[in-house]
Order: structure tokens, then C-alpha cells, then sequence
């Protein structure tokens, strides 16, 4: 069949005579990566204007504008400094800072890959939290019940049971689509809830219950189970690294080089078009569901044997969040899910400092994350805020959803 | 599943319920369940001791009538609805009088958190159903909700007064409403994810607000003063549904407005019929005349005001404080009552009464000693919305221009 071509044999012709293009005129231009740049500036612009509202001594000295302008500005200057300051330094500023960094942007980064493999095959799983839950579970229970098992076949086993129990939550709403065609949208945000409270039973009630902790959390991971750290204690970054780059890695093979990633894709972007080409629809949605939860169940593995190392409530609520907007900043690429993960690790990391050395709240982290993911996804209004010319050929639209259709 | 008829699903379930319930009476020897029909003075209420064997057999039987219906009519729509509306409650009111041992069942008081539970959900849904019948998907009811909790709260405790504070908070809804039609309309942003991206952005502000501004200063800016109960003379005395009905929050006869009123709009009069051509066919109300673009803003703003005052149920009309995602995802189980009500506004209602149910049954089995774990208890509203939504599709369709951007219509 000719119309099942890999996606590499299907690249665009190469527009020959086309004029040079001058580096300004490109800065101006709509593409993707200014855009991004962009996004992140306005970002950092709403946010700085939160920053000298919600802080006492700029809010005062705004007040003063006509009286004392100098002043005005030194102390918005002075907050913004310390804030975004303390930001940048607690995420870069030392190794040990860096290695946080990139602990906090590996299951965001596994997740996010986990989401994209959904949306690209037009299936919109946004119930990362849940199929992270049902990995951490797994994982968390092979972690200290398995105690004694030579440490690579113990971690082994952990990754295997993370995918494993992410896999079995995703095929929930992916059965019931296919099956009763309830949208998967509610079904997995529904699914969300459902786990978390699943989550607070298992670590009150069950044997995953730490019983001797009055609050409820989870039983230790053994020493076997538990990841090794990569560069040395110091940097404090865990073998979880390894994984987010082999699930990247991965995921642009699947997703680009093979033909499963390409029936997927095109199931996803031309439902009519596959349909016709043999490809059943159903199938694509289990095939997509499985994978996907799978890969964000490891990023619930990851979290748990390699950072946590028990089951807490609230697990999963603020990565399944976060990894969603991972995909949309990331524009379902995986070099875009790479780039969006380590900003988010810098944001998550960064405001932490923040909020000790400047009094902003870490939760400015989410606003910076919010602003971006908006302007992100709305490429026009970016294009029309900054004038930029259109980019020819370059689709900026993110259609994913179907709707309430199937 | 070729041969087996459309409703099997629903006529599955009521036989399941059945079943329960008289596993149930059977399993209930002589325990008496003790039905209290009133609640704010037991004495001056009656009371009645009912076997539970009884009750339970009545409600087995409803639920097997129900069945019976389903297959008579051979599935219509209504009719699966209504069985399972009225399938559902008895097995959860026949587990409720079997399950705790002795303890007070208030049959009022049942009725009285589901009705205010509901409160925000009608609210909810009725907005959603507005605008999804002018042909935006709305999914950023929660970012509504959340906006208008938090606006409403803050506001109110400023003014202190809770009629300025509805006001902000219904500001607060709009503006999240004129947020999404612009990023739909103007921007062409794919809407459902313009919708979750609304909810992680309002979600972000208001925890920021939340831990940066209102933690500090929580008696001048997080204690607002709450709606009381706005009790109806002589109605409220009524019996069993006095209270639930006319004895509640302000927030509840505003909301029955906005759902007669959208009822009304759609029915009887053109501009009804305008919002519904845009959502069905937006090329052809184009070609009669009707500004699409303008009709969708304009259905956006007041859905978005709607939702707006949902959302001030949960600080003005219920708790006074703002907490940081205190609404736990109540605007999509309004989203999943749109969809279960066919995407009319009445029977819209009737599904957020559903849920409101649910969600009052867990609160209230979790304050009887039933046996079962209060985290568990906590999934129940979201389990019925699965199951609902799973047993709804397929047998109601939404207008047909629903997330169609203009320009591909």
C-alpha cells in the first residue's frame, strides 16, 4: 500500500528559487521557535506586573508614582531583580540547583512524551494524573515488597510494573469510547478524581500503608528498588534521567520513523483518510491509549522510585497538570517536549529560592507556566501583539480535539 | 454487538439495581430503618419506622419497573433517562437505609444537600448548554467557577456585602467567558484546549492570590458574609421537600431563572432560534442575516456570567472562604450533566440533580457509621459521571457546529 509510506518519504519539495531570508526579517516572522521566545517573554512580562502588585513595598511605592517617580522604579526594579534573580539561581546558579533542575524536568518530560503520542494520534488523553497514579501504585508496590532482588533486575521490574499499571488506566476510557463512545475527555478527567481518591485509600487503609505515620502515606521503597544516582550524590540527579532520554528518543522514533507512529498520525490528522487506507479506528484509539498511559504511568515509576520513594496524596496532581501544557508548549514534538520539560524544571525549581529570598509565592511558577501555554497555543494573537509577518507554510494552528464527535 | 438491542445498556443496569436491592431486602430480616421527615427540630417532625425489607423491596421494584419500561418502549430516549433518574436514586436510598445499623435516615435533609449541592451545577450546566447550543464548546466552566469564587469572596469581604460580591462574581465569570469566545473566535484556538488552558491559568492566579495575598490577610479579604436561607412562607413547611425546595440559598431560585429562562429562549423566541442556528448550521444563519461571530460573544458573556454566579455559590452561597481549588472539578460534572441532558437546559437540571445526589449521598453516608471508607465515598460523583456519561452517548447529539471554528464552516 503506497498511502502507508513512512512519514520521511513524505517531506515537502524543496522550494528551490526562494529568496534568502535576512536574520531580521526571520526574528520577525511567525515561525514556532519566535513564537516560543515570545511566549516566554510575555510570560515574564504579566508576571512581573503580579509581582510588583502582590509585594507590600512596590505596591506602596507605585502609589508614589507622581510624587517620588525615581522611586517608583528603583523599587520595581529591586523586586523584580531579587524575584527573577532568585529564580535563575536557584534553577542554574550550582550544580547541586541544576541537578534539581533536571530532577524536577524528568517526569514531566516522560509525561509529556506519554501525551503527545495521544494527541498526535488524535486521541486527547488529559488524565495523565490518573495513568501516573496507577504507575506509581505498581511500581511503589513491587518497590518494597520485591526487598532483597538484585538491584537491576529489582529497578527492572519497577519500570515494568510503572508501564504496566499506566497502561491499565489508560485502557479504561479507551474501552469506553470504543466501546459506548463516551468522550474521552471527561472520562479521563473523571478518571483523575477517581485515582486520586483511590491514591488516599490504598495509603490509609491497605497494606501500602505506612501504619506507624499518623498522616497517610505510602510504605518506604526497599534499598534494591531504589534508583541509583547518576554523576554523584552532589548533583542528585537519579537514573530516572536515562529513562526520559530513552522515552524521548523513543517516542520520535515511534512517532516520525515507524509505521505504527505513522498510521497513529495519520488516523489522527485525517480520520476519513485512514479509515479508508484499512486503518481501524478503534484500534488506533486502543493502540494510542496503551501507549501512552504506559509511558506516563513510567513517569509515575520515576517520581516514585527515584525522587519520592513513597506514595503520598496529591500525587501526580500538579506533573498530570503541567505535563498537558508540556505537549502544547512543546508542539507535540519531542524536542519541543524536551525544551518545554527543562523550563518547567527551572520555573518549579527556580520559585522555590523565589519564594524563600523575595517573598513571591512559588505559586508564580504556574502563572509564568499558564501565560506561556496560552500564548503558545494562540499563535495569532502572539503574531498580532509583536506585528510578525506570517511564516509561509509553517501550520502554526494546534488543532487536536474532535470535539464531542468521534 | 450486533443483534443486541440500543437500550441493553440501560436496561442491564436497572436489573443489576434491582438485583441489589432485593439482595438487600432479603439480607435485612426485621431491622427497622427510622425515616425522619423533617430536620431542624426532630420532635416537631414526624417520624417513621419503616422495615427496611419494605423499603427496600418498594425500591427494587421501582427499579425493575423501570427496566420493564425500558424494554416495553423498546429504549426511547426518554424513557431510559427517566428509568435510570429514577433507578439510581433507589438503589442509593435503599443502601442508605440498609446500611447503617440504627442510625436516624433524614430523608430531608437528603433532599436538602442534594438540592444545594446541585446548586452550582444547575448553574454550571446552564451555562454550558447556552453555550454549546451557539456552537463553542465549553469547557472552562471550572476556570468559571473558580474565577467567580474567587472574585466573589474577595470582593464581598471588601464591601461586605454579598450582593456586590455576586456581582464581582459574576464580573469574574464574564470575563472568563469573553476570554474563551476570543481565543475561539478571533483566534481560532482549538477549544477544547482553550478551555483547559483557561482552567491552568485561572488555577495558577487564584493559588497564587490564594498563598500570596488572601493566607495573610484572611480576615479582611477571605471573610466574606454568606447568602442565607431565603425560606419561602408556607411552602417551606411543606413536608419531606419544604426545606430542599423552598427553604434554600438565594443562589437556587436564580439559578431555576436562568434554566426556565433558557427553556423559554430556546423555544419561543427568535433570538433562541438564532443561537440555535449558529450552533447547528452557522453558514446557513449567516446567510439569513444572523452575525454569528457577535451572537457567539454575546451567548459566551452571559454564559460565562451564569457560570460566574455557580461559582460564588461555593464562597457566597456556602463556605465564606476562598480555598485554592476548592471546586475539584464540579465544572466538568456540570460539563458531563450538559452532555447526559441531551444539551437542553431542563433536562440539563435534572442530570446536575443527578450528580448533586450523588455527591450529597457521599457526604451523608460518610456521616452515618456505614461501612464503608469515607475515601472511597469521595470517588462516588465522579464513578457516576463515568458511568452516565459512558451510558449517555450515542443516544443524544450535539448541535452539529459544536468546536467548528467560523471560518470552516
Amino acid at each position: 500500500m503506497e498511502t502507508l509510506a513512512p512519514a520521511a518519504e513524505r517531506a515537502e519539495p524543496a522550494v528551490v528559487d526562494a529568496p534568502k531570508e535576512r536574520w531580521w526579517t526571520t526574528l520577525r516572522t511567525a515561525r514556532p521557535e519566535v513564537v516560543f521566545v515570545l511566549s516566554l517573554f510575555s510570560g515574564l512580562v504579566v508576571s512581573a506586573f503580579v509581582i510588583v502588585i502582590s509585594l507590600k513595598p512596590s505596591r506602596a511605592a507605585w502609589g508614589e508614582l507622581f510624587s517620588h517617580p525615581g522611586h517608583t522604579f528603583s523599587v520595581t526594579a529591586h523586586a523584580l531583580r531579587k524575584a527573577y534573580g532568585a529564580l535563575l539561581s536557584g534553577s542554574l546558579g550550582s550544580t547541586g540547583a541544576f541537578g534539581h533542575t533536571l530532577t524536577a524536568a524528568v517526569p514531566l518530560a516522560i509525561a509529556g512524551m506519554g501525551l503527545v503520542i495521544a494527541f498526535r494520534s488524535g486521541v486527547f488523553n488529559i488524565g495523565a494524573q490518573a495513568q501516573m497514579i496507577g504507575g506509581a501504585v505498581l511500581a511503589s508496590w513491587v518497590g518494597f515488597s520485591f526487598g532483597g532482588w538484585p538491584t537491576p533486575v529489582h529497578v527492572a521490574l519497577g519500570l515494568v510494573a510503572a508501564a504496566a499499571g499506566g497502561a491499565a488506566v489508560g485502557l479504561i476510557p479507551a474501552f469506553l469510547k470504543t466501546r459506548t463512545g463516551a468522550s474521552e475527555v471527561i472520562v479521563t478527567i473523571m478518571a483523575n478524581y477517581v485515582m486520586a481518591a483511590l491514591l488516599v485509600y490504598l495509603i490509609s487503609n491497605t497494606f501500602f500503608s505506612q501504619r506507624q505515620n499518623s498522616s497517610p502515606v505510602g510504605r518506604l521503597t526497599a534499598p534494591s528498588g531504589t534508583w541509583p544516582s547518576l554523576f554523584g550524590r552532589s548533583f542528585g540527579v537519579n537514573a530516572g534521567l536515562i529513562v526520559a532520554a530513552v522515552v524521548l528518543g523513543g517516542g520520535w522514533v515511534l512517532m516520525s520513523k515507524s509505521r505504527l507512529g505513522f498510521e497513529l498520525e495519520l488516523s489522527g490528522t485525517s480520520p476519513g483518510a485512514s479509515a479508508n487506507a484499512g486503518i481501524s479506528p478503534a484500534r488506533v484509539f486502543i493502540v494510542a491509549f496503551v501507549i501512552s498511559g504506559a509511558v506516563v504511568g513510567l513517569a509515575g515509576g520515576v517520581q516514585i522510585l527515584g525522587t519520592t520513594h513513597q506514595l503520598q496524596s496529591g500525587f501526580g496532581g500538579d506533573i498530570g497538570v503541567l505535563a498537558i501544557t508540556v505537549a502544547f508548549v512543546g508542539r507535540n514534538r519531542p524536542i519541543g517536549v524536551l525544551l518545554a520539560s527543562l523550563l518547567y524544571g527551572i520555573l518549579q525549581t527556580g520559585s522555590l529560592q523565589m519564594q524563600g529570598s523575595s517573598g513571591v509565592s512559588y505559586q508564580l511558577s504556574n502563572v509564568i507556566v499558564g501565560i506561556i501555554v496560552l500564548f503558545m497555543t494562540a499563535p495569532a494573537l502572539v503574531a498580532e501583539i509583536y506585528r510578525l509577518r506570517p511564516a509561509a507554510g509553517a501550520n502554526l494552528r494546534l488543532a487536536m480535539s474532535r470535539g464531542w464527535g468521534k | 454487538m450486533r443483534g443486541a438491542p440500543r437500550w441493553w445498556k440501560a436496561f442491564g443496569l436497572l436489573v443489576v439495581f434491582a438485583g441489589l436491592l432485593a439482595g438487600m431486602a432479603i439480607n435485612a430480616a426485621n431491622r427497622v430503618a427510622i425515616l425522619v421527615l423533617g430536620t431542624k427540630n426532630i420532635r416537631s417532625h414526624p417520624i417513621v419506622h419503616v422495615h427496611i425489607w419494605e423499603l427496600c423491596t418498594v425500591c427494587a421494584v421501582l427499579a425493575a419497573a423501570g427496566a420493564a419500561a425500558v424494554a416495553w418502549s423498546g429504549g426511547r430516549r426518554w424513557v431510559v433517562r427517566a428509568a435510570i433518574a429514577v433507578g439510581l436514586p433507589a438503589l442509593l436510598l435503599g443502601y442508605l437505609s440498609w446500611a447503617p445499623n440504627g442510625s436516624r435516615v433524614s430523608l430531608s435533609n437528603i433532599l436538602v444537600a442534594t438540592v444545594s449541592g446541585s446548586i452550582p451545577l444547575l448553574l454550571g450546566s446552564t451555562a454550558g448548554v447556552l453555550s454549546e447550543r451557539s456552537g463553542i464548546i465549553n469547557i472552562a466552566i471550572e476556570a468559571e467557577f473558580l474565577a467567580g469564587a474567587c472574585l466573589g469572596a474577595i470582593v464581598g469581604s471588601i464591601s461586605h456585602s454579598t450582593v456586590v460580591g455576586l456581582l464581582a462574581g459574576i464580573g469574574g465569570g464574564m470575563l472568563i467567558g469573553a476570554a474563551l469566545s476570543v481565543l475561539a473566535i478571533r483566534y481560532g484556538v482549538d477549544q477544547i484546549v482553550a478551555g483547559l488552558i483557561l482552567i491552568t491559568l485561572v488555577t495558577g492566579i487564584t493559588s497564587y492570590v490564594t498563598e500570596q495575598t488572601l493566607n495573610p490577610n484572611q480576615a479582611t479579604l477571605n471573610s466574606p458574609p454568606t447568602f442565607g436561607a431565603l425560606r419561602i412562607p408556607g411552602l417551606v413547611d411543606i413536608p419531606v421537600i419544604g426545606r430542599a425546595l423552598f427553604g434554600q440559598s438565594a443562589l437556587l431560585y436564580l439559578a431555576v431563572a436562568a434554566i426556565i429562562g433558557s427553556e423559554w429562549m430556546f423555544a419561543r423566541t427568535a433570538l433562541g432560534l438564532r443561537i440555535r442556528a449558529a450552533g447547528e448550521n452557522p453558514a446557513a444563519a449567516l446567510g439569513s442575516g444572523v452575525n454569528v461571530r457577535r451572537l457567539r460573544y454575546g451567548v459566551g458573556l452571559v454564559a460565562g456570567g451564569i457560570a460566574g454566579i455557580g461559582g460564588s455559590y461555593f464562597t457566597l452561597g456556602s463556605s465564606g472562604a476562598f480555598l485554592a481549588q476548592m471546586t475539584a472539578g464540579l465544572g466538568y460534572v456540570a460539563l458531563a450533566a450538559v452532555i447526559f441532558g441531551g444539551w437542553r437546559a431542563g433536562r440539563a437540571a435534572l442530570a446536575a440533580l443527578l450528580f448533586g445526589f450523588a455527591t450529597s449521598m457521599a457526604t451523608s453516608l460518610g456521616l452515618l457509621n456505614v461501612n464503608v471508607n469515607p475515601s472511597l465515598l469521595v470517588m462516588l460523583p465522579y464513578l457516576v459521571t463515568i458511568v452516565v456519561v459512558a451510558g449517555a452517548v450515542g443516544q443524544a447529539k450535539a448541535p452539529a457546529a459544536d468546536g467548528v471554528p467560523l471560518a470552516e464552516t
